[in-house]
């Protein structure tokens, strides 16, 4: 097994600089930008989930750090590999349990590519065993996950970014900063803004095909693992490599694979990575019990009167309860916009490698990309279920709708929990 | 209209996905299938097949859209009236794929009076029907309970871990000693799954038990062992019971020395701050 030397000085930078302790004494030169930099000073690496995206992702949690890559992990063995020869030519450790790859005591941060029903669960067990993790989108299956991810990265103070970048760029541009200032700052009171997607959600792309038969598990995969938490179902190939976004036991269909791209620069320029919506009105027709498909439109809104809606533009009518508009210095008196023009900005956002470093929170945390993965759990739910859902935001749990309850928290399938 | 005719509505894969979906026709599909109350549910039921033994898109569909729509505010009565109906095809001779399904969808609408019915599959170990059995129990709610304490004698092997998650996921008090007895057991997931349920209860008195196991495991097991002492004493700590927090917050700090672990102490430290 490939050792990386001094690992606990690493492993002692990460935790103590957390505190402020002695950073100086123990910052490793490639932190201080020396332009050599020794093996021992690397942060060692791994991917989890190494086809499709993995490699991207992998690619992002690398940005402006010095890594060495120390494990490849895939329930697909040939995948794994495949990594592995082409980002450390063969020397990084081949592993389809990810359980294994967790036990090794030179690993500091972890990229997660696997479809997203395995993503909390990974997330939490690598925060549980010291590392920082960058996670690809959507953060979760569903709600109740979520808040367990927050929870875990909080307990054991790691870093957790999401595989999402919008709201960097957001952050920076002024018309966006004076959005999230109004936003932010409480001023407006009875939002009447309504924030449209129209189209861009994939809803045909990634719609599952049902009742295709069984087929014959691969050797190279191991598909007790890929079921994981979620549901055991017969193997066919459309259930594994990309088309899994179509099924509901993996993903959520084209609503969240495209959907934390999109609702979490929203989210931040709207000031709601804190809360959730409390009402959501769908317009769908009954879901297929595996696979995801045809719906029209969504409005989510939340307790201030702001509105998200998405519009599918792939199926049934336009979305047509309220005309479209945005917040602007003109929703507020002269002396509020004094007070809007008087603000500081925004603090600026970390990247990844920047929150490693500092030890400070990354721009998409984990509270907030729980709250935009939840955006589109709850817009699924609704689409699901087929009626108006009443949200509590603070308790996480629907108003009044004990069936509608069961998909915030669906039960895993045993040994995994969160 | 029989099942049969009552399914049409709903579409057949075009281009591999449901595209051409009316929802008008499907909602009115519904109503029919619930004004035909139980004649016309077990002859919806009987149009489920193994899968790979035929096509059952649309009455799978039909299934799921009824168990989903049955659902929901104001609507106690009818979803009883379906879920008991529903329930009872699980005594008829089907397939396990068959029979898994309909758990499946008794997940969705059931309350806990059709437990019974769902609980004598908690020890089948075939396709996985002890799975969707401890899943559709789970999501009813605590007073399924009695079914996992029931069955937990009966049961080995994979529903038997199933079963003490089960307990776990109910936070059941009065199994306090499978959690013990489990957290002892020679398979590493069972200990795992003993002292996860023990963490659930924030037993206090079982701290020492959580604390000494988890200094013996190793690798992963040592992970998630340790994992579950700081979520007890988060629990103790949320119900007021600082000291006891404060006890495995100090256990784990000093037990912890390995420079790999330092961030468990970190994390010790930081409570053991908020806790002064």
């Amino acid at each position: 097994m490939k050792k990386i030397p001094c690992a606990t000085t690493r492993r002692s930078f990460l935790t103590k600089s957390a505190t402020g302790a002695t950073a100086a004494t123990i910052l490793p030169r490639h932190v201080l930008g020396a332009p050599h930099v020794p093996p021992s000073e690397k942060f060692g690496t791994a991917l989890i989930g190494c086809g499709g995206r993995g490699p991207g992702t992998y690619s992002g949690l690398c940005k402006g750090l010095e890594v060495e890559l120390v494990g490849a992990c895939d329930v697909d063995l040939n995948r794994a590999q495949r990594f592995s020869n082409a980002r450390s030519k063969g020397k990084a450790e081949v592993y389809q349990d990810f359980r294994k790859l967790l036990e090794r005591k030179d690993l500091d941060l972890v990229a997660i590519a696997t479809p997203p029903h395995w993503h909390a669960s990974i997330s939490i067990a690598c925060a549980e065993a010291g590392m920082d993790v960058l996670c690809e989108k959507p953060m979760t299956r569903f709600v109740a996950e979520g808040r367990a991810v927050v929870n875990a990265f909080k307990r054991y103070g790691r870093i957790f970014q999401i595989g999402t970048f919008g709201r960097f760029g957001r952050s920076r541009d002024k018309g966006y900063v004076l959005k999230h200032k109004i936003m932010s700052s409480g001023l407006l009171k009875d939002c009447q803004a309504v924030r449209m997607k129209k189209g861009g959600l994939k809803v045909k792309q990634w719609s599952g095909t049902p009742g295709i038969p069984p087929q014959t598990v691969p050797d190279q995969l191991d598909w007790d693992m890929y079921c994981g938490p979620s549901p055991w179902k017969p193997y066919e190939s459309r259930r594994v490599t990309g088309t899994h976004r179509g099924y509901w036991d993996y993903e959520g269909g084209g609503m969240c694979d495209m959907g934390q791209h999109h609702y979490d620069p929203e989210q931040w320029t709207y000031a709601k990575d804190h809360t959730s919506p409390v009402e959501i009105t769908p317009y769908a027709p009954p879901s297929h019990p595996e696979v995801t498909g045809m719906w029209a439109w969504v409005e989510l809104k939340y307790a201030d009167g702001f509105k998200f809606v998405m519009e599918s533009g792939e199926w049934g009518p336009a979305y047509d309860r309220q005309p479209v508009r945005d917040v602007s210095m003109d929703d507020l008196s002269k002396e509020d916009q004094e007070k809007i023009k008087s603000m500081p900005d925004p603090e600026p956002l970390l990247s990844f490698g920047e929150a490693v470093k500092q030890r400070k929170q990354a721009g998409g945390h984990p509270e907030a990309a729980h709250r935009a993965a939840c955006i589109l759990h709850l817009a699924n739910l609704a689409i699901r279920l087929g009626r108006k859902l009443n949200y509590d935001p603070d308790k996480e749990v629907f108003l009044n709708d004990e069936e509608a309850n069961r998909f915030l928290n669906p039960p895993m399938s045993a040994p995994w929990r969160v | 209209m029989n099942a049969k005719e009552i399914i049409q509505a709903f579409p057949q894969p075009e281009g591999k996905i449901l595209r051409n979906i009316d929802k008008d026709a499907c909602e009115r599909a519904v109503e029919q299938i619930l004004a035909g109350g139980k004649k016309t549910l077990r002859e919806l039921v009987d149009l489920i097949v193994e899968p790979g033994r035929g096509v059952d898109v649309q009455a799978r569909h039909a299934l799921h859209s009824t168990a989903i729509r049955v659902g929901g505010p104001g609507k106690t009565k009818a979803r009883k009236a379906f879920s008991t109906s529903l329930a009872e095809t699980l005594s008829d001779d089907r397939p396990n794929a068959v029979k898994g399904f309909i758990l499946r969808q008794l997940q969705v609408c059931a309350g806990p009076e059709e437990g019974g019915k769902i609980a004598p599959f908690l020890t089948n170990p075939e396709d996985h029907l002890y799975e969707y059995a401890a899943q559709a129990l789970e999501a009813m709610g605590p007073s399924t309970v009695s079914h996992f304490r029931k069955a937990y004698p009966k049961a080995s092997g994979a529903p038997r871990l199933t079963i003490i998650q089960g307990l776990g996921v109910h936070r059941d008090d009065d199994s306090r000693e499978v959690f013990r007895k489990a957290a002892k057991a020679k398979d590493l997931e069972t200990r795992l799954a003993g002292l996860w349920g023990l963490m659930r209860i924030a037993s206090a008195e079982d701290a020492d038990l959580l604390l000494a196991q988890s200094a013996k495991e190793k690798g992963w097991g040592r992970i998630k062992a340790t994992a579950y002492c700081m979520e007890l004493a988060e629990s103790l700590s949320n119900k007021g019971r600082k000291k006891e927090a404060r006890a495995i917050y100090e256990e784990i700090r000093k037990t912890r020395k390995a420079d790999q672990e330092d961030y468990l102490r970190e994390s010790a430290d930081r409570e053991l701050a908020r806790l002064k």
